[in-house]
């Protein structure tokens, strides 16, 4: 291999892995917090948890709840529908939609279940 | 025909074992049964890209077909097991978080990932010159290959996302039920067995076309 095949191979490289890296950090930066979706009008999907036993179910079949964000800021959200099961269960939650100024209205509510590669505790086996 | 037979049993087995075998997990409940699938599959899709990357490095300092023949096949076959753990995901997710599709950074990630290896299949198609063709789908191969560790292992864990973690980075451990890792170690040796087994046909396929192709220039020149 010539001595500038070399370098031409290098700066391709250089390249392509700066290139790959800065698209990565927007591409992959999937979830904000409530600060971030306050300063934007755009659809985001904001990761927290659900604050527990603040689920109320509104009359047009809607649901409101407390989330608290990665900075401790807590939001209500608003979601339309029956609320996910494991709502307050799930180890982290995302709701994907905006900030109207004043509640998170959220198209779709995202539960992530907490999972232990550990065999799940059978109540029957458990009784015994 | 043997291996064959004892790989057709021992996928069989292992299927049966991921339903009756292993224990529902903690927290997933059914859904966690996935891994037994989904995990090798992406496993499998790795091997093979590395694979095709040192079958191109081996083109490059050698300069025989033959070799770009295993390259090609290793990226073929690296893509079908990244499709595979792509879909399967998918319907996981669909189960696990509400969706199917979320843009989440491992689904962004691995979509990024297919892209690259169907650029290097334009590419392959783009070149008439045999020659020509493999020596710059194997330099595209080794680039390729450079973002699989980035794509794969780095950038779903630097980057908030929903999947769950089998090697937990932050803690330093792999916990596993011993039963389910019973079924999944079974299984990930049955997919390399399958990834084997479809290399060696593919290879011979390849290779008759490429001595069939060469017979038919002698007989027309």
């Amino acid at each position: 291999m010539k001595k500038y095949d070399k370098v031409v191979l290098v700066l391709l490289l250089l390249v392509f892995g700066v290139g790959i890296f800065m698209t990565a950090r927007n591409a992959l930066s999937t979830y904000v917090t409530f600060a971030e979706a306050k300063a934007t009008t755009r659809a985001v999907q904001v990761k927290g948890s659900a604050v527990a036993g603040t689920l109320e179910e509104l009359d047009d079949d809607r649901y409101v709840f407390l989330m608290e964000d990665s900075n401790g800021e807590v939001v209500r959200v608003v979601a339309g529908g029956q609320a996910p099961d494991n709502l307050f269960e799930a180890e982290s939650v995302v709701a994907k939609g905006k900030y109207d100024g004043e509640d998170f209205l959220a198209q779709n509510i995202l539960v992530k279940c907490p999972s232990k590669y550990e065999a799940e505790e059978h109540p029957a086996e458990v009784q015994k | 025909m043997f291996w064959q037979i004892i790989l057709g049993i021992w996928m069989s087995a292992v299927i049966v074992a991921s339903f009756l075998y292993m224990p529902s997990t903690q927290g997933l409940g059914e859904m966690g049964r996935i891994i037994v699938y989904h995990v090798p599959a992406a496993w499998i899709a790795v091997a093979a890209y590395l694979m095709a990357m040192l079958n191109s490095l081996g083109y490059l300092r050698q300069n025989k077909l033959q070799l770009d023949r295993q390259a090609q096949i290793n990226a073929e076959l690296g893509t079908v097991f990244c499709l595979l753990a792509t879909v399967t995901g998918a319907i996981w997710s669909r189960g696990a978080w509400g969706q199917y599709w979320n843009w989440d950074p491992r689904q962004t990630s691995i979509t990024v990932l297919l892209m690259i290896y169907a650029a290097y299949f334009v590419l392959r198609s783009a070149i008439p010159d045999a020659e020509r063709r493999a020596r710059l789908a194997a330099v595209y191969a080794i680039l390729a290959f450079l973002t699989v560790p980035f794509l794969v292992f780095i950038a779903p864990r630097v980057y908030v996302s929903l999947h769950p973690d089998l090697i937990n980075v932050q803690n330093r451990s792999f916990a596993m039920d011993r039963k389910m890792l019973v079924v999944f170690l079974a299984s990930l040796l049955g997919f390399t067995g399958l990834y084997a087994w479809m290399y060696n046909v593919q290879l011979r396929l390849e290779n008759l076309l490429a001595a069939a192709a060469m017979k038919r220039r002698e007989y027309d020149g």
